[in-house]
C-alpha cells in the first residue's frame, strides 16, 4: 500500500511574558515553570528517545518568542532550578510518606525519578532548553516555526502597519539570534488572519502559516481541497488548516481522549489535598494553596470519587489512544486521496501545554503516536507544511478568511465586554510609537535606549494573553495592571521623549524588569 | 464624602465600561473643587507619607491591606461598602484626605468585585505575596526615600526625579488645574489609587484574599496596634500641609490611563462577520461648537451613528442612523457579511439636516459561509462534499470547549481542592462513565457538600549521635544532633513501628515498640429533616 497522505502535527509552545525581578516569588512565574517540568523537558525527552531509537519523524512546533526570552533569561532559568529543587525535595518526602499506601508509592516513585530527570537535563542542555530544540531542527526532525513578537492578536491590533510589522519583524529577527535562520513558516497568535497581513509574512521571507478551518473554508475563492491541501495567498505566502476530525478527537470536552478515565487527574494536587504544614513550604509563601504537579488520583468517573493513579495502565491507555488515532487518519487519508485525487494534508494543531500539562500522558501518546506511525503502517507519513510544499509546490490561489481559533472562530473573545477598553489606548500608543519613530528616526544615546524601550513596553502591551484572561474572568487584575503598566510606561516615554527629559534611572529601571528583545530597534516602526 | 466615593466608583466603572466618561469627569472635579488645594496637598503628601519611614511604611502597607482584607470580607458579608467604618477611624481636619484616600480603594474593591471568579478569595492565587514582598522590595525604595523624610516640600519633591515613585492620582488634581489646556499630555484619570509606577505598592493593592490568610498567619495584633500610630503619623503629616510654601515643578506622572487624548475620531473594528465594534472620542467644546453651527438646541438634535453601506461602490451609498442612547463611547453595530461599511458619527437634526462630528475607517465584513466566487481552473469537485469533510459545519465550535477549559486553568493556575473541581471535571470525563451509580435520592445527589479526613503519623526519636538505630529492620540515618523523625501516611490497619538503637561500643541495645492502629468508620451522610 503507497502512502496516502500526510500528517502534520503542529505543537504551538507559548507562554506570556512574565518575569517579576522586584519580587522574590511570584505566582505566575510557576506557568512556565510547571511547563517547563511537564510539557518542554518530556517533549525534549520524547524526541531524545526517538533520535536514539532511530524512527523517523518530522514534527512542527511554534515556539513563541516570549517563550524564547524566558527560557533565555537567566533570573528565571535561576528560578526554575530553584523550583524544581523544591519539587525534588518535596517528592523524597512524599516517597517516604507513601510508605505504607503501596497504590501510591508506586506513583511517588515515579514523580521522583520524573523530576531528577528534568534537573539533569536542564542542566545538560546548559540551562537552555532553546537549544535543545535547536539541535533537533538541526538534525532536521522538527522543524521550528515563529509567532508574533509578543503574541499580539493581528485583527485587532493593526491600526498602524508598523505596530503589525513590529510584531511580525521583531519575532523573525529574534527567531534568527536564536536558531541561526530565517523562520520558514509563523504560527499566527490565536490563528488571528486578516486579509492582507500575509504581506507582513512575505516581508521577512516566511512561506507558510496557520489558520483555523474556516480560514480557508471560507476563502475566495472556494478551495477546491478543502482544509486538505494549502492555498497560496495573493502574496504567495502559503495558509494550512486545521483538520477539524483530529482535533476533536483530542480536544474535544466528550469525545476527547484526555477525559479518559485512567488518566491523571488534575485536580487532586497535593498541594491542596495534604497538611497544611507538611506542604507549606512548597505552596506559594502567603499560605495560598497552589498545585505542585504532584497528583496521585486518576479520573475514574463523573463524580468526586477518585481512584489512585497507575502509572502503567495509564501509559497502556495511551499507546491504545495513539493506535486509534492513528488509525483514524490512516482511514481519512484514504478515504480523501481517492476522493480528492491528491495526497491530503491533516494539519493537526495543538497547544503544546495540552501535551504533558494538562494531559499527563499526552507525550506518551505522542511518543506511541510518532513510533507507530513509522514502524506499524505506511499509509500516512508525517510531514512538516514545508514538506507538503516541495511535494506540492503548484496550489491553488485564494485570499482565506478573517478567522481565528478562538471561542467563536473570529474575535470576540478578544473584544468583549471585559477588556474592549484597551483597544483605544493601543491604537493610540501605536500611532504615537509611529510619530516617535518618524520623528526621531536617527536618534542615539539616551533617547534610542527610550525609544527601543517604548517599542517594547508597546509590544508587551499588545499580547492577546491580557485581554484572554480578562475574557474569561480568571487573573483579571493582573492581566489589567500588565496592560496598564505598561501603556502607562510608553505614554511616559512619549511625553519625556518629546519633552526631551528623559529620566535615565527611572529608564533602566523599566529597561532591566521589561527586558524582552534587548536589540529591538524601534524604527520597524516607521510608517513607509 | 460618601458622594465622592461613589462617583469615584461610577467614574472608574465608567471608564472601563465606555460610557459617561464625560459624567465621571463632571462629578469628580465637583469633589476635587470642594477640597482646597491645601487637602490636595495634604492628600498626596500623606499618601507620600505612607512611604516615607520604613517601619511605619511597612505598617501601612500592612495596614492598608489587612484594611482592605477585612474591607472586603465585611463587603463580601453585607454587600455594602463599609464607609462608616473608615470614616470614624479617622477624626480629624484631614478627615477628607483620609476618606479620599480609604474612598480610593472602594473603586478598586468594585472594580474587583465585577468578573466572577475575583468574588471567591480562596480560588485566586495572589500575585504577589506579602514575604515575598518584604525584603525585596524594601531595599531598592528605601535609600531613595531615606534624605526625604525631613519636610513637607521636600516630600512633595523626590517624586520627581525617583524613579519608581509615581504620584497619586490625588496630586492630578493640580495636575488640572495647571494642564488644564494641555492636551498633548492627557487628563489623567484621577482615581487616586496606588501609583502603578511602583510596583511593590501595587502588588500591596491586589491579593486581598492573601492578606486575609496573611493577617490570620502573623501577628494581626502587632499590625492593628500599628493602625494608631499610623493614623496618628498621617495626621500630623497631613495637618502641616496646609502651611506648605508654593509648589516647586514636580514631575507628575499617572497611575490611570487617560480617558481622552483630545482627539477627534471614530474606529471601527471586526468583531466577526455580524458584529462591528466602533470607538470614538469627542471633544466637548468641538461637538458643542458643531451644534451651533448647525443651529438647533439639544433637544432638537441627537448623536447618531451614520453606517454607510459601500460594498456596491456608487457616487451615493445607502446608509442607517444609529441612535445613541445616553453619553457612552462605543457601540456595537450588527452588520451583514461579506459587506463593507464606514461610518460617520454626527448630529442629527429634528428637521433632517446631517453634520458629521469625524468619519471612519472602512471595514470589510467576512464571510461566514463559502465563497461564491469559483476559480475554474481549480473547480471540478463536489465542494459541499469537501466543505462538509473539512468540518464546515462545525465553524467556531469544535475545538473550543475543552481548549477554552484547559485555557482556563491554565492561566487561573488554581483550582479547589478535592472534591469540588468536580464540576468542571465532568466536563472532561468520557460519555459512558455512568457510575453516579443509583446511590440515594436525586435532590440529594446533586449537592456539593464535602467532607475528607485523613491521618498521618509522626515517629520521632533521639538518641546518641553515633548510635545505630534501625527502624522497621531498616538503618537509619540520625541528624547531627541524633534526632531522627519520620512522616508517613497512616491507612487503616494495624503498624508496628519498632525502632532499636544500638550504642556505639556496640554493647548496649534499647528497642522500642509503639504500635499504631487505625480504623475509620465512614457512615453514611444524615440529612436532617425538613432542611432539604
Amino acid at each position: 500500500m503507497e502512502e496516502k497522505g500526510f500528517l502534520t502535527l503542529v505543537l504551538h509552545a507559548h507562554l506570556p511574558f512574565v518575569r517579576h525581578p522586584e519580587h522574590e516569588y511570584f505566582l505566575e512565574e510557576n506557568w512556565l515553570y510547571q511547563a517547563i517540568t511537564e510539557t518542554y523537558v518530556p517533549l525534549i525527552h520524547m524526541f531524545e528517545g526517538l533520535q536514539r531509537d532511530g524512527i523517523h519523524f518530522r514534527i512542527t512546533m511554534s515556539l513563541t518568542p516570549p517563550l524564547i526570552s524566558m527560557l533565555k533569561d537567566p533570573l528565571l532559568q535561576d528560578r526554575y532550578v530553584r523550583h524544581i529543587d523544591k519539587l525534588i525535595e518535596l517528592a523524597n518526602k512524599e516517597v517516604d510518606r507513601t510508605r505504607f499506601l503501596p497504590e501510591y508509592h508506586g506513583t511517588a516513585l515515579h514523580y521522583y525519578w520524573q523530576f531528577t530527570q528534568t534537573r539533569e537535563t536542564f542542566y545538560r542542555y546548559g540551562r537552555d532548553l532553546t537549544e535543545a530544540f535547536k539541535k533537533f531542527q538541526d538534525a532536521g526532525v522538527l522543524e521550528i516555526i515563529t509567532c508574533g513578537a509578543t503574541h499580539g492578536f493581528l485583527p485587532l491590533v493593526n491600526r498602524t502597519s508598523g505596530a503589525v510589522r513590529a510584531q511580525i519583524q521583531t519575532a523573525a529577527r529574534q527567531y534568527e539570534e536564536t536558531f541561526g535562520r530565517g523562520p520558514a513558516g509563523i504560527w499566527m497568535p490565536e490563528c488571528g488572519y486578516y486579509p492582507g497581513a500575509d504581506r507582513f509574512l512575505k516581508e521577512v521571507g516566511i512561506r507558510y502559516f496557520l489558520t483555523d478551518t474556516h480560514g480557508i473554508l471560507h476563502a475566495t475563492p472556494r478551495p477546491k481541497y478543502g482544509v486538505f491541501a494549502p492555498v497560496y495567498c495573493p502574496s504567495g505566502v502559503a495558509a494550512f488548516a486545521r483538520d477539524v476530525e483530529s482535533s476533536k478527537q483530542v480536544w474535544s470536552a466528550v469525545e476527547g481522549y484526555p477525559g479518559d478515565h485512567d488518566y491523571r487527574e488534575y485536580y487532586r494536587d497535593i498541594g491542596f489535598d495534604l497538611d497544611f504544614d507538611y506542604i507549606k513550604p512548597y505552596i506559594s509563601p502567603d499560605g495560598l494553596r497552589v498545585s505542585t504537579g504532584i497528583k496521585y488520583h486518576r479520573i475514574t468517573g463523573a463524580s468526586d470519587h477518585k481512584e489512585p493513579y497507575s502509572r502503567e495502565r495509564a501509559v497502556a491507555k495511551a499507546a491504545d489512544h495513539a493506535g486509534n488515532f492513528l488509525f483514524n487518519r490512516e482511514k481519512q487519508a484514504e478515504y480523501l486521496q481517492s476522493f480528492l485525487g491528491r495526497k491530503p494534508v491533516i494539519v493537526a494543531p495543538y497547544d503544546a501545554e495540552l501535551y504533558g500539562h494538562w494531559w499527563y500522558e499526552g507525550p506518551e501518546f505522542l511518543n506511541f503516536l510518532i513510533r507507530k506511525t513509522a514502524c506499524d503502517q505506511k499509509t500516512i507519513r508525517l510531514a512538516t507544511p514545508s514538506d507538503y510544499l516541495r511535494e506540492y509546490p503548484v496550489n491553488q490561489v485564494c485570499t482565506p478568511s478573517f478567522s481565528s481559533w478562538g471561542w467563536k472562530g473570529y474575535a470576540e473573545t478578544w473584544l468583549s465586554n471585559a477588556n474592549h477598553w484597551i483597544y483605544r489606548h493601543l491604537h493610540k500608543a501605536s500611532l504615537r510609537m509611529g510619530e516617535l519613530a518618524g520623528r526621531f528616526r536617527h536618534s542615539g544615546g539616551l533617547t534610542e535606549r527610550a525609544l527601543n524601550q517604548a517599542a517594547r513596553e508597546l509590544l508587551l502591551a499588545q499580547s492577546s494573553d491580557w485581554a484572554f484572561i480578562m475574557h474569561t474572568g480568571t487573573m483579571v487584575p493582573y492581566a489589567e495592571k500588565r496592560t496598564k503598566d505598561h501603556l502607562l510606561n510608553f505614554t511616559r516615554i512619549y511625553e519625556d521623549v518629546l519633552q526631551n527629559r528623559i529620566d535615565e534611572g527611572w529608564l533602566s529601571g523599566i529597561e532591566s524588569r521589561n527586558n524582552i528583545f534587548p536589540r529591538i530597534d524601534y524604527r520597524v516602526y516607521c510608517e513607509n | 464624602m460618601a458622594r465622592a466615593g461613589n462617583t469615584k466608583k461610577t467614574s472608574k466603572f465608567v471608564v472601563r465600561k465606555a460610557a459617561g466618561s464625560s459624567a465621571g469627569k463632571k462629578a469628580v472635579p465637583k469633589s476635587r473643587a470642594a477640597a482646597s488645594k491645601s487637602t490636595a496637598r495634604k492628600t498626596s503628601s500623606s499618601v507620600k507619607s505612607l512611604k516615607k519611614p520604613k517601619i511605619l511604611s511597612r505598617i501601612s502597607s500592612r495596614v492598608k491591606t489587612v484594611r482592605r482584607a477585612l474591607v472586603k470580607a465585611a463587603k463580601k458579608l453585607s454587600r455594602k461598602l463599609p464607609t462608616a467604618k473608615k470614616t470614624s477611624a479617622v477624626k480629624v481636619p484631614a478627615k477628607k484626605t483620609l476618606k479620599k484616600k480609604v474612598s480610593v480603594k472602594k473603586p478598586a474593591l468594585v472594580k474587583k468585585a465585577k468578573p466572577v471568579k475575583e468574588t471567591v478569595p480562596m480560588k485566586k492565587p495572589a500575585p504577589a505575596p506579602v514575604s515575598g514582598k518584604k525584603p525585596q522590595k524594601k531595599s531598592p525604595v528605601r535609600p531613595e526615600k531615606a534624605p526625604v523624610k525631613l519636610s513637607r516640600k521636600e516630600v512633595q519633591k523626590p517624586s520627581a526625579p525617583k524613579a519608581k515613585a509615581a504620584l497619586p492620582a490625588a496630586e492630578k488634581k493640580n495636575v488640572r488645574r495647571v494642564k488644564a489646556t494641555d492636551r498633548s499630555r492627557g487628563l489623567a484619570k484621577k482615581e487616586a489609587k496606588v501609583p502603578f509606577g511602583d510596583l511593590r505598592v501595587a502588588m500591596v493593592k491586589k491579593p486581598v484574599y492573601s492578606k486575609i490568610a496573611d493577617a490570620q498567619n502573623r501577628k494581626p495584633a502587632a499590625v492593628r496596634k500599628a493602625s494608631p500610630a499610623k493614623m496618628a503619623v498621617k495626621k500630623k503629616t497631613a495637618v502641616p500641609a496646609a502651611s506648605a510654601p508654593a509648589p516647586v515643578p514636580v514631575r507628575e506622572f499617572p497611575q490611570e490611563l487617560p480617558s481622552n487624548y483630545g482627539d477627534n475620531l471614530i474606529y471601527l473594528m471586526v468583531r466577526d462577520p455580524h458584529w462591528i465594534y466602533a470607538y470614538w472620542e469627542l471633544q466637548k467644546d468641538y461637538v458643542e461648537g458643531s451644534r451651533e453651527s448647525l443651529g438647533g438646541s439639544w433637544g432638537e438634535i441627537c448623536t447618531v451613528l451614520r453606517v454607510y453601506d459601500v460594498t456596491d461602490s456608487q457616487s451615493e451609498p445607502a446608509y442607517q442612523d444609529l441612535y445613541l442612547g445616553g453619553i457612552t463611547d462605543h457601540w456595537h453595530i450588527n452588520a451583514v457579511p461579506d459587506r463593507s461599511y464606514f461610518v460617520e458619527i454626527g448630529l442629527l437634526h429634528k428637521d433632517g439636516r446631517f453634520l458629521s462630528l469625524a468619519r471612519s475607517n472602512s471595514v470589510l465584513m467576512p464571510r461566514d459561509s463559502m465563497s461564491d466566487v469559483l476559480d475554474e481552473q481549480w473547480m471540478d469537485i463536489d465542494f459541499d462534499k469537501v466543505y462538509a469533510l473539512s468540518g464546515g459545519f462545525d465553524v467556531g465550535k469544535s475545538s473550543q470547549e475543552l481548549r477554552k477549559l484547559m485555557q482556563d486553568r491554565m492561566q487561573g493556575n488554581a483550582s479547589s481542592g478535592s472534591g469540588s473541581g468536580v464540576g468542571i471535571v465532568t466536563s472532561m470525563s468520557s460519555p459512558g462513565s455512568g457510575s453516579w451509580g443509583g446511590q440515594g435520592l436525586e435532590a440529594m445527589k446533586a449537592r456539593k457538600f464535602f467532607f475528607w479526613l485523613d491521618c498521618e503519623v509522626i515517629v520521632y526519636g533521639g538518641t546518641e549521635p553515633d548510635a545505630k538505630v534501625t527502624f522497621q529492620g531498616k538503618v537509619i540515618k540520625l541528624r547531627p544532633d541524633g534526632t531522627f523523625s519520620f512522616r508517613f501516611a497512616l491507612p487503616d490497619g494495624n503498624f508496628v513501628f519498632d525502632a532499636k538503637a544500638e550504642s556505639s561500643d556496640g554493647i548496649e541495645e534499647r528497642v522500642i515498640t509503639p504500635v499504631v492502629q487505625r480504623e475509620t468508620s465512614r457512615p453514611a451522610p444524615v440529612f436532617k429533616q425538613g432542611k432539604v
